[in-house]
């Protein structure tokens, strides 16, 4: 499978604080988990945009699609 | 629940790593470790008191299947939990209330009411405002019987509704009451113009499995925000059904670049259930592809946990193993005693070929409801996994 990386650094990124994962949307399942595995979710870049005004803090996020 | 400096209102929870942020327009959380916590003026925890700050056992769950009921009228012949009539125990509605206080106080972000049919439970959408006056985002899945523009708008309530749509038409049919169809396809027409986030739900078996690219087709019309696939799993009514509708060994290898291929194609975001791990790994994706972006194998008794309409508690609601645990016990239970040790360390005890597997802390040995249907015993490897059947072939071993 071929995976390509992409790394989005936020121009806010300052001290040591590190996001380390990022779960999106909800889990409407009524049994199990479920996990974004072929294309990342629309909203992820403006869910690290938030991240960013939320707190200026935001350090780099490594995150990896299937699908460019 | 912390006021940010930008105004944002966000709910946290500490962790050893440091914590856990959730934010919900748009939906996220955010595992985060001890300084961002800090930066964030949020102080320091006793969780801290460790040098572990690796990403592990949880304080609590982030997510519990809170069923509120075993009715369901719909009475498909593979549910899960083999729903149909109301059974004795079932929890009020006081109950349930106090069930969520419980799981406020664990600081537990999102619930999936599940049954049976939760809509068959009148008080559904006052537990879910409730729910939201506690800070737990409410989460649902519907067969699309019972809806109507005024039910609609009323799930605005809910951070995501799913419709169970497994194939179109026909197709539908494979394994659910064909007359559903209409009836689900007229809920997502619903829900959608409602402005509710609305996904769909697809139950990948033998049958279903040559559907989905019309699903995809057809969830594209919809303008759905994903769709779901969730694996048939031997449980409830389903184990009759298990030997015929269990995927084939083709399909487990070709179902991952068939997603790939076909979400590329329509532009359509997709998710799979935890069970489907090891289907992902075989294709041997790279170990960082899991690391930033939460991508979950068995987190059974960990991150997830069940809830039944009696109100035990189960590691994950497809694993009937309950240690004897009430909602209302399980906070002390979690502090004081081993409950979901066994699966919640599995990786730590796994046998081979999972042991030396590199994905193992990723997947934790694929379904363990699928191993306790084949095996006898949930804490074998999913013997369906492409890994574990090919190993098994190559020892000639016998599961």
């Amino acid at each position: 499978m071929n995976l390509k990386s992409k790394k989005i650094s936020v121009s806010t990124m300052k001290k040591t604080g590190k996001v380390l994962k990022i779960q999106c949307g909800y889990n409407a399942n009524s049994g199990s988990l479920a996990s974004f595995v072929v294309a990342l979710p629309v909203p992820l870049m403006v869910a690290i945009t938030a991240l960013g005004s939320l707190t200026a803090l935001v350090s780099s996020v490594l995150l990896s699609r299937l699908v460019e | 629940m912390k006021i940010g400096k930008e105004g944002e209102k966000f709910n946290y929870r500490f962790e050893n790593f440091g914590g856990i942020i959730a934010n919900n327009d748009p939906p996220f959380l955010a595992f985060v470790n001890r300084n961002y916590m800090r930066e964030l003026g949020l102080g320091e925890s006793g969780l801290w008191n460790t040098s572990d700050e690796s990403i592990g056992l949880l304080s609590a769950p982030t997510e519990v299947h809170f069923s509120i009921t075993e009715k369901c009228s719909v009475c498909c012949q593979h549910c899960y939990v083999d729903a149909g009539k109301q059974t004795p125990g079932e929890l009020d509605v006081e109950s349930l209330r106090r069930a969520l206080d419980v799981l406020s106080e664990m600081k537990v972000f999102h619930i999936a009411f599940a049954g049976g049919d939760a809509m068959e439970r009148p008080e559904l959408f006052e537990l879910a405002q409730y729910a939201r006056s506690k800070c737990i985002i409410p989460n649902f899945t519907i067969s699309g019987l019972n809806m109507n523009p005024g039910v609609a708008r009323k799930m605005r309530i809910f951070g995501q509704v799913n419709v169970s749509v497994d194939g179109v038409g026909e197709k539908y049919g494979a394994l659910r009451p064909r007359r559903m169809f209409k009836i689900a396809d007229k809920a997502v027409d619903l829900l959608v113009e409602a402005g509710v986030p609305t996904g769909i739900n697809c139950l990948v078996s033998r049958s279903t499995f040559e559907g989905i690219e019309e699903l995809f087709k057809y969830a594209k019309a919809k303008k759905v925000n994903h769709i779901s696939f969730l694996r048939f799993k031997p449980t409830g009514r389903a184990k009759r059904l298990y030997e015929k509708e269990k995927m084939t060994r083709r399909q487990k290898i070709d179902f991952v670049p068939m997603l790939k291929k076909l979400s590329a194609k329509y532009k359509l975001n997709i998710k799979t259930d935890c069970s489907f791990m090891p289907m992902i790994c075989y294709h041997r994706p790279p170990l960082e592809s899991f690391e930033t972006v939460a991508s979950y194998g068995c987190e059974a008794g960990n991150v997830l946990m069940g809830m039944k309409s009696d109100g035990q508690v189960t590691a994950c609601s497809f694993l009937n193993n309950a240690p004897n645990i009430s909602i209302f016990d399980l906070q002390s239970a979690l502090q004081n005693c081993n409950c979901f040790e066994k699966i919640r360390n599995w990786p730590k005890t796994a046998v081979e070929p999972c042991k030396s597997c590199k994905y193992l802390n990723i997947c934790k040995g694929g379904c363990h409801s699928v191993a306790e249907y084949i095996t006898g015993s949930l804490y074998k490897p999913d013997p369906e996994c492409p890994f574990v059947a090919e190993y098994t072939n190559k020892h000639n071993l016998i599961i």
